[in-house]
């Protein structure tokens, strides 16, 4: 939740890129049991309503998903489907423009590339 | 469960203290009071349990006003941790007389919740340090089982760990959906992420009511830096200067539109950073106007 990166978003926008950044780094394994809304919000002290939004999110992505009266689990990470791959496509899109627009190099562009794909690596 | 503030009115020693206050709360809700301070956050919890009889408007629980169903008031428990009738009594009975106002009061809860903190029965309030008073206000908040309570300064001079219990109990009891807090505090950073919503209390009335999550999605705080001195229009229409240091200009857009994005980066900033944007921000743009006039 600390992450600098993330700080100027909302806080369950925060919380559905940490999970996130938990699964692929391997810190939440496919199947894995996520903390109730309740406990998450005690452990990330946050508002219930804001990590229920946050959970809500994630499903609708497919990262997690919900099984009635067991809880909820991380989804199994298959490789990502074709239309997940379609909605993430337009935001890299948008932020290679950006940063091509702003000066940055194909060099540069890769380094930040490969710090993300070596992050939870090391 | 809702409670409805309407019209409240209340004049104090010929100073007019609340004026129109209008404001809802339900169950299920973490609602945060902000303030500057002397703005009336005390005075309207008072007024809001009849402590103090609003002389215009009423408070209303699902609909039926307090001043014609006075019983209904039992839906409702606010404890000033600062003007407390049972300083010289000891812990357990102070439970007795909180279990005859409130005929659901839990007296296995109390005990465990005391329990949970080390605090023996035997101890008498005013012999406890200010966290562990805030800790006993606490348990007889929850254990008295009421939906709607009101916490005044709940995080006020305590240590990390004692204000992370608070949080912690808070969280807790909201996630049930079934009780709800109206939070008063200066510790902006403590209710941001805590509070759904934040009403912000100006001039005797709710001057302003923010939804964090909606306003942070909506909203940016940017640092920019431009090549000339020249602040453009755009920073002007659309934003809210909090602070300019040489050519640093930090500014809150309530509404970071695209259309806003584009006339700001057709502006050429030299430096266009988005800022973390907290609770903070919020009071000191609400408020930055009445500083500035004493």
């Amino acid at each position: 939740m600390d992450d600098p990166r993330y700080k100027a978003l909302a806080y369950y926008e925060r919380l559905v890129l940490q999970i996130k950044q938990d699964v692929v780094q391997g810190v939440r394994a496919p199947g894995e049991k996520l903390p109730s809304v309740r406990d998450m919000a005690k452990a990330v002290q946050l508002n219930p309503n804001t990590v229920a939004k946050a959970y809500k999110v994630l499903e609708a992505q497919g990262v997690i998903e919900v099984r009635p009266g067991l809880g909820t689990f991380i989804g199994p990470q298959t490789a990502a489907t074709g239309e997940e791959k379609r909605r993430v496509r337009p935001a890299f899109d948008a932020a290679v423009v950006s940063a091509k627009a702003a000066g940055v190099t194909h060099m540069e562009l890769e380094s930040w590339l490969n710090a993300h794909f070596e992050e939870g690596q090391a | 469960m809702k409670l409805t503030a309407q019209h409240l009115a209340k004049t104090i020693a010929g100073k007019q203290v609340l004026s129109q206050l209008d404001f809802t709360w339900q169950t299920g809700e973490i609602v945060g009071l902000v303030g500057r301070n002397g703005a009336g956050k005390t005075t309207l919890m008072r007024t809001l349990v009849d402590q103090y009889h609003a002389d215009h408007g009423q408070v209303a629980i699902d609909g039926r006003n307090l001043a014609e169903a006075p019983q209904a008031r039992q839906n409702l428990i606010y404890i000033d941790p600062t003007e407390v009738f049972f300083t010289r009594m000891n812990l357990a009975k102070i439970a007795q007389y909180y279990a005859a106002g409130y005929p659901h009061f839990d007296q296995n809860r109390y005990r465990s919740l005391l329990a949970a903190n080390d605090l023996p029965l035997t101890k008498r309030y005013g012999e406890l340090s200010k966290g562990y008073q805030a800790l006993v206000v606490m348990a007889l908040n929850l254990a008295s089982a009421v939906p709607l309570i009101l916490l005044d300064e709940p995080f006020d001079g305590l240590d990390l760990f004692i204000r992370e219990t608070i949080v912690k109990a808070v969280i807790e009891e909201v996630a049930a959906g079934e009780r709800g807090f109206l939070i008063a505090s200066h510790d902006l950073a403590e209710l941001d992420g805590l509070a759904d919503r934040v009403l912000f209390l100006k001039r005797g009335t709710i001057s302003r009511a923010v939804a964090l999550e909606q306003v942070r999605s909506e909203a940016a705080k940017l640092q920019l830096v431009f090549a000339t001195n020249q602040i453009p229009a755009v920073v002007r229409d659309r934003g809210q200067i909090l602070n300019i240091q040489g050519r640093v200009i930090t500014a809150l857009f309530p509404a970071y539109t695209s259309v806003v994005k584009a006339a700001l980066t057709a502006a050429q900033p030299v430096l266009m950073e988005v800022l973390p944007l907290s609770l903070s921000d919020l009071f000191r743009s609400e408020y930055a106007g009445e500083v500035r006039h004493g």
